[in-house]
């Protein structure tokens, strides 16, 4: 087809993403933006002198940091069972993480409130059971945002492991049998290297997940433990002070941005070099 | 060959269970005869689904997000058909540069990317209006429609639509008669993704909300005020709605499309 | 580098002799579907033995039920210990598989070292035996590359490498050459005989191509629908077959079926259909009025003209004729109405002789000891 054609049928996704660009950009534009139609970097002067707000980026960073091995500890396993065990379970386990995938984290936040709260399930069980005397604080506190953090991206985990590891020739591992490899050396020496690329994919989601959380902190942390994101919004909608914002924005997208380039260039080790 | 020892299927017991019982407790809890969240609830109870009714606010803003997620469906499913068909069979300078743009907006954190729109849109006057917030709909879910809809026609064999056209078929005829019907699982796996998307987009949609808002912003906001279990009754619907569309889903073109 | 070294080093270390493996009725069933059928068969210390037949017979299970993948009833015994029960890991067994099944994440010399690292062998020893393993299979220089930037008949040396380097009881061998194209799958079919027999390695590798299991095993089993229907030397299946099956499965092979009318001494004469006689030789007895049933190999038919003195000879007609350059194959039908695939070596060039065509009348000659009696 002509690339007249080409430009027509593209023309109204340029349209919209070109809006999309314009608004990135004018973003990078206001975070420098001081009074009076000046040029400043005092938005990020602030951000970086004031602990307050580097705490939140901190923050951020940290519980991301060790959420996402917990989900990748917890989903790995998963996505071994969907790839190995009997049609039934794996269409149940599949259904199940669908399901989870497309529920609104509003709602699955809130679902967890109901497990953790002082009233919830998990307190009311430990009383009866005469574990605690009193309800213990499993959220509005830490505890409860990294319950959330490392449960619900679990699909994005789960996911790109599954779709690597079904597809491991079966005989690699055979192979590795054959050799004097038991079980666990099978799978440490063949199977797991072999799903790197699923994996740091789905390591890379969920870490990007949980480092711009917002629904989470919110609901689980019930603005006693906000991060990074809520920050964002408090101080372009409660603050209206959007150059700060804006600043707060760029440096977390400049994060994003160079996490996705680590790994992609990490990644890279994986893919297919040329063949000689 | 592979099996999956007693670790990874502990593991997996303790994922399952932590995965399902937050669900099932809140549709447990929707039925509390009193103001209380319990499990397992006192009684049996429907006044919170009636509330639902009673407070009008749900449901105006449920009829609201419906209709954008529609409109939001509606034009990313063309969009995201017309660009594949584009970067599959077309080539054209900056197809690859198109692929990565067309993705972009996945990489943004969702409070930035709501936070830029608000910038913008006040910026070119624009504010409060159903326009802005559609426009945003459609921003997140492209990247989803293209990326299924790209991977559905790079699989179809184009020598099909070729043999429609020797048989007499003009190009656009074959295309609707025979590349549209063979991508179907594409089709409804990205319309799947661009409904979900839009309607249970929170983080970046409450910056653009005026005195009508979505779905999942009031359900937000009345769990940080209120509190009771009307919420667990709204819930409680939309999990089976889910589940619902899941299995349908699940029936009509498999799950391989969502799970990759 | 000396060739001996890797059959003398084992026993020297106190390894590993390469002993023989032993079925005793090993039944195989997928599902309830029988795989194996109490399947019993020795193989010899140091000898290639090739299992041979058509996909479906039962081989590949034969050769997964040794290496322990697969669950059993009956008795596996490699190199005199009882195998069975143990876990494949460690019946310390060689494999090559069909598509090599090289890590793809792991270098040329990661690979033949992976069995060595899994015994825990000392390191500087790994370094000179994957040293040695590479050098015996002719790849020196590929040490640091990855399987997919090597060729596929480089690949599969590596895969041979990597199963002997650990000096196995035994080597099984799936298909080896299968995914390689023709002409390079008769070049490593010498390399790895001659391999085999440097190393001394006890070898069972499985085929369904019969011409690669004639050219390179010392013996050939012959397998259809979960048994082995004929064990022995390439000679002995090739010339003579105890079942119909192996007959027509190895080779080429011409089908008759007579009345016998006359016996003299070790020879009987055998009508067909349409009084057309035969005279085979048969080594076992049998009686005037006996139906027989025996073949003919199509290179063991001459045309009369060049044939000499023979005793068997038959009119026939041509009914098609393929010119194969080396050779001209021609079914020629015969008073009895059986058609006859006969194998003319195609000595001179055709432009200087004419060459039989379809339609022409031809007389077919064999000696009695062609014909094959079935059982």
């Amino acid at each position: 087809m002509s690339r007249r054609a080409a430009a027509l049928l593209v023309l109204p996704a340029i349209a919209v993403l070109a809006v999309f660009v314009a608004a990135m950009a004018l973003t990078g534009l206001t975070s420098f933006a001081a009074d009076a139609g000046r040029w400043s970097v005092k938005h990020y002067v602030r951000l970086v002198s004031d602990s307050h707000y580097l705490g939140y980026l901190w923050r951020s960073f940290r519980i991301a940091a060790y959420c996402t091995p917990i989900t990748l500890l917890l989903g790995y396993p998963v996505a071994l069972v969907m790839a190995t065990a009997s049609s039934g379970v794996r269409l149940g386990l599949t259904l199940l993480l669908v399901v989870q995938f497309f529920t609104s984290y509003v709602i699955r936040a809130y679902a967890l409130m109901l497990v953790l709260g002082n009233n919830g399930v998990v307190n009311r069980a430990l009383l009866a059971l005469g574990v605690v005397d009193q309800p213990l604080t499993l959220m509005y506190n830490e505890f409860g945002v990294a319950v959330s953090l490392v449960l619900l991206p679990m699909p994005f985990m789960v996911f790109p492991i599954y779709s690597v590891l079904k597809n491991v020739e079966p005989n690699l591992e055979a192979a590795a049998t054959s050799l004097g490899a038991d079980r666990l050396r099978v799978f440490w020496h063949v199977t797991f290297p072999l799903t790197l690329p699923g994996v740091v994919a789905g390591v890379v989601l969920v870490f990007l997940f949980d480092l711009t959380a917002y629904i989470m902190p919110g609901l689980l942390g019930g603005g006693y433990f906000d991060m990074v994101a809520n920050v964002i919004y408090d101080q372009a909608m409660e603050v209206r002070d959007q150059s700060f914002a804006a600043a707060i924005s760029m440096v977390l997208l400049v994060a994003t941005l160079a996490v996705l380039y680590l790994t992609t260039r990490w990644g890279a080790r994986y893919a297919e070099p040329p063949r000689e | 060959m592979k099996t999956a020892g007693w670790f990874a299927w502990s593991v997996t017991a303790v994922v399952v269970v932590g995965l399902v019982v937050p669900l099932v407790v809140v549709v447990a809890s929707s039925f509390n005869p009193t103001n209380e969240l319990l499990v397992p609830p006192r009684g049996f109870s429907l006044t919170w689904y009636g509330n639902i009714f009673q407070r009008s606010v749900f449901l105006t803003s449920f009829r609201f997000s419906l209709l954008l997620a529609l409109g939001a469906t509606a034009c990313s499913l063309v969009m995201g058909l017309l660009c594949a068909v584009a970067v599959v069979r077309c080539r054209f300078p900056g197809r690859d540069l198109l692929g990565a743009v067309l993705m972009s907006p996945l990489i943004v954190p969702q409070v930035v990317l709501g936070m830029s729109l608000l910038i913008f849109l006040s910026t070119i006057g624009v504010v409060s209006s159903l326009a802005g917030l559609s426009l945003l709909h459609v921003i997140l879910a492209l990247p989803y429609t293209a990326r299924v809809l790209i991977a559905a026609l790079t699989r179809f064999p184009v020598s099909l639509e070729d043999a429609a056209v020797i048989h007499g078929a003009h190009r656009a005829k074959a295309f609707t008669l025979v590349t549209l019907p063979a991508i179907k699982p594409g089709l409804v796996t990205a319309a799947l993704f661009a409904f979900v998307t839009s309607f249970d987009n929170f983080t970046s949609s409450q910056f653009l909300v005026w005195d009508r808002t979505t779905l999942p912003i009031e359900i937000y906001s009345y769990i940080r005020t209120e509190n009771d279990p009307t919420v667990a009754a709204i819930s409680t619907l939309l999990i089976l709605a889910t589940v619902a569309i899941v299995v349908v889903a699940e029936r009509l073109v498999g799950l391989e499309t969502v799970t990759g | 580098m000396n060739h001996g070294d890797a059959r003398v080093a084992p026993a020297a270390a106190g390894g590993f002799a390469p002993e023989a493996v032993s079925l005793d009725r090993v039944s195989v069933a997928y599902g309830g579907v029988a795989a194996l059928k109490e399947v019993s068969l020795d193989v010899r210390p140091g000898e290639m033995l090739a299992l041979l037949g058509p996909s479906g017979c039962g081989k590949t299970s034969l050769l997964r039920t040794i290496a322990g993948f697969v669950p059993h009833t009956g008795d596996v015994h490699i190199g005199g210990r009882r195998a069975t029960g143990i876990p494949s890991h460690r019946r310390n067994i060689g494999m090559v598989f069909q598509d090599y099944a090289l890590f793809p994440h792991m270098t040329i010399a990661q690979n033949v070292g992976f069995g060595l690292r899994m015994r825990k062998v000392p390191r500087r020893e790994i370094d000179t035996r994957v040293e040695e393993a590479i050098a015996l299979v002719g790849l020196r220089g590929v040490e640091h590359r990855l399987p997919r930037q090597l060729s596929g008949g480089q690949q599969q040396r590596v895969a041979v490498a990597r199963a002997i380097v650990i000096h196995p009881s035994v080597l099984l061998l799936d298909e080896p050459l299968s995914a390689l194209d023709k002409k390079l799958r008769e070049e490593m079919e010498v390399e790895l005989r001659l391999l085999q027999k440097r190393v001394g390695i006890t070898t069972i590798f499985v085929t369904h191509d019969q011409e690669e299991a004639l050219a390179i095993s010392d013996r050939i089993a012959v397998m259809h629908e979960g048994r082995v229907l004929q064990l022995g030397c390439p000679e002995e299946i090739y010339d003579a077959p105890a079942h119909p099956f192996v007959a027509g499965f190895v080779g080429k092979a011409n089908r008759l079926s007579g009345t016998v009318t006359d016996v003299t001494g070790d020879e009987v004469t055998c009508e067909l259909a349409a009084g057309v006689r035969v005279r085979l030789a048969t080594p076992r007895a049998v009686t005037r009025g006996d139906r027989l049933q025996f073949t003919v190999r199509p290179e063991k038919i001459v045309l009369a003209a060049t044939g000499g003195e023979l005793d068997n000879s038959v009119e026939g007609k041509v009914r098609t004729r393929i010119y194969l350059g080396m050779f001209t194959e021609l079914r020629v039908q015969i008073p009895s109405g059986d058609e006859l695939t006969v194998v003319v070596q195609n000595t001179r060039p055709a432009v200087i002789e004419r060459q039989v065509a379809p339609g022409d009348a031809v007389v077919l000659a064999w000696s009695p000891h062609a014909c094959r009696l079935l059982e």
